[in-house]
């Protein structure tokens, strides 16, 4: 179980980290308009909000890969 | 193409079938915690020397300053990097690429020549480990009194030496988050907000996530993060060859194996030289048995060879049976001279010629840097109209950004159509240290003079001096823009 988790958040986060390097590097958060308005929140927040957000997604795909990369394996031994 | 394809009926799996099979468990066997084994030695001595200095560097940039500024900050809330004498924008970011590219090749070449280098002796993750160890060792004993302290019954002493232990880590780990957070927070600024609890809520964020992930990493899952989350373990074959000098046992001198005493004349006994004392085993972090031949989870820590030269030094034997060896130099018979001779081999010339290469051109262009970066962007709004005294009129915004540490003069000038002029400027512009300025221009032309359609135009930024006067030995930046008429 441990394996799993390291493996799902591990390379998220990595990803994570890539992806608000580049997209904050390419967009200013204080010039974002989020749902029709600017934000109103300091860039760090933004920064560690964004990252989150990343993180959280590539969670969600880096779960699915787990779980499908085992699953393929129990149906190959049947 | 005509293959017959059998169709056997199969009975319906049962539910039972998806649980996991006995092989399966086998592949996900229960964790072992490692009680590694204190080595001294050569190596030993360096991968220490090596923990100072990176800590050194760690710990201590923040601390350091330059022109009354900290010398490395990435400055993210005003969106600037300062290292040293060099501030970086976000315009700047194919510096940050090339900064991986160099990390990549360079690890590329060091695990070309001498396999993981970088893991035994600078990874963040082996030094953290390597300190908190040293913390396990100084307040629990060494590895056999851990062992007995872990499965002693509960008792005051158990938990004042778990409590000592983690108490310790904790500190380090919050020093060590504090630490990081201070490469993008002033670290005096930092401090001083820690100490009248003005601290920002996303600063005390980082500094708990970072040190949770260091007590985490180099406290509880140690060895388990190199084989289980780390890619480079796993890709580290593909920079490998024969002539890559990796942690070898020597087995033809070694096996076969067997205990002896000191005054055993063991070549009449037919055994080599290996005692079988599994000093080796005790003293890996990963848990592995470098006699079963090269495995990825061995992290070229190269505790194994201090332990096993301690040991061939109390009988009596040439050090080396565990060692720095090349495969080609241990299955031919290589000496140093040879095995040196092949580290000049085409892999790593290519490795050393393209980081270099890269290396270099970065160096040119980052001496040749511009002094100030300009962007022209329209405005948004209308095209153009018609002013006052029937000229025609664009908007632009001219985004200023200077990139040294002293404040600078400019002047503005239009060119491209006669008579083109701007509107209203003060100059000589002044722009400070290191900041940035957007300025509208109101470019202005007489419709006489312009052509339908649209024109492309050109804006002339020069540095002047005190009196407006541009002198010779200063920057012309020309940046193209396009004048539309009506």
């Amino acid at each position: 179980m441990l394996k799993q988790i390291m493996w799902i958040l591990w390379p998220s986060f990595i990803a994570a980290g890539i992806g608000v390097g580049i997209i904050f590097t390419l967009i200013d958060p204080m010039e974002l308009v989020v749902l029709g308005d600017r934000v109103h929140v300091s860039r760090t927040a933004i920064y560690s909000l964004g990252f989150f957000v990343l993180w959280t997604v590539a969670a969600i795909a880096s779960a699915m890969s787990c779980f499908l990369a085992t699953g393929s394996d129990t149906f190959r031994q049947h | 193409m005509n293959k017959i394809i059998p169709i056997i009926a199969a009975t319906a799996t049962s539910s039972a079938s998806f649980e996991t099979s006995a092989d399966e468990n086998a592949l996900y066997e229960i964790h072992k915690k490692i009680y590694p084994r204190a080595v001294s030695g050569w190596f030993a001595k360096w991968r220490w020397v090596l923990v100072f200095a990176t800590q050194l560097v760690y710990y201590g940039t923040p601390w350091l300053m330059w022109n009354d500024r900290q010398a490395v900050l990435f400055d993210l809330a005003a969106r600037k990097f300062y290292i040293f004498g060099i501030v970086f924008w976000p315009q700047d970011f194919i510096y940050l690429t090339i900064l991986l590219l160099i990390s990549a090749f360079s690890l590329f070449l060091f695990t070309a020549v001498a396999g993981r280098l970088w893991c035994g002796y600078a990874c963040p993750q082996t030094v953290y480990t390597e300190i908190f160890l040293w913390i396990e060792r100084k307040i629990e004993g060494d590895f056999s009194a851990q062992k007995k302290l872990d499965q002693a019954p509960v008792s005051a002493r158990k938990l004042s030496l778990k409590a000592a232990k983690h108490g310790v880590w904790i500190a380090l780990s919050l020093w060590t988050g504090f630490t990081l957070v201070a490469y993008f927070t002033p670290v005096r600024e930092l401090g001083s907000s820690i100490v009248q609890m003005t601290i920002s809520g996303w600063e005390i964020f980082w500094i708990l996530f970072y040190g949770l992930a260091t007590y985490g990493n180099a406290g509880w899952l140690r060895e388990q993060v190199c084989k289980y989350m780390c890619p480079y373990a796993r890709f580290q074959g593909a920079m490998f060859d024969r002539d890559t000098l990796v942690i070898t046992y020597d087995e033809r001198r070694g096996e076969p194996r067997g205990a002896r005493g000191r005054k055993v004349d063991y070549k009449a006994k037919g055994l080599g030289d290996c005692v079988d004392c599994n000093i080796c085993v005790q003293v890996c972090p990963t848990g592995i048995d470098i006699r079963d031949g090269q495995q990825y989870e061995c992290i070229g820590c190269t505790a194994c060879i201090d332990g096993c030269n301690q040991v061939m030094d109390k009988m009596g034997y040439p050090r080396g049976l565990i060692r720095y060896a090349t495969l080609n130099s241990v299955n031919e018979y290589f000496g140093w001279h040879e095995m040196l001779k092949r580290i000049f081999r085409p892999r790593v010339l290519f490795y050393t010629v393209l980081l270099w290469a890269i290396i270099i051109a970065t160096g040119i262009s980052l001496w040749h840097r511009a002094p100030l970066k300009v962007d022209v962007i329209r405005d948004r709004g209308a095209m153009s109209r018609e002013v006052e005294g029937g000229l025609i009129e664009n908007v632009y915004r001219l985004h200023l950004m200077n990139t040294q540490e002293k404040s600078q003069r400019l002047a503005v000038h239009a060119t491209g159509i006669e008579g083109l002029q701007i509107a209203g400027l003060a100059l000589p512009l002044e722009i400070g240290a290191a900041a940035s300025k957007t300025i509208t221009l109101n470019v202005r032309v007489d419709p006489e003079k312009l052509p339908k359609g649209t024109t492309p135009i050109e804006f002339r930024i020069v540095a002047v001096d005190l009196q407006g006067n541009e002198s010779p030995e200063n920057f012309v930046i020309h940046e193209k823009a396009t004048f539309f008429s009506r």
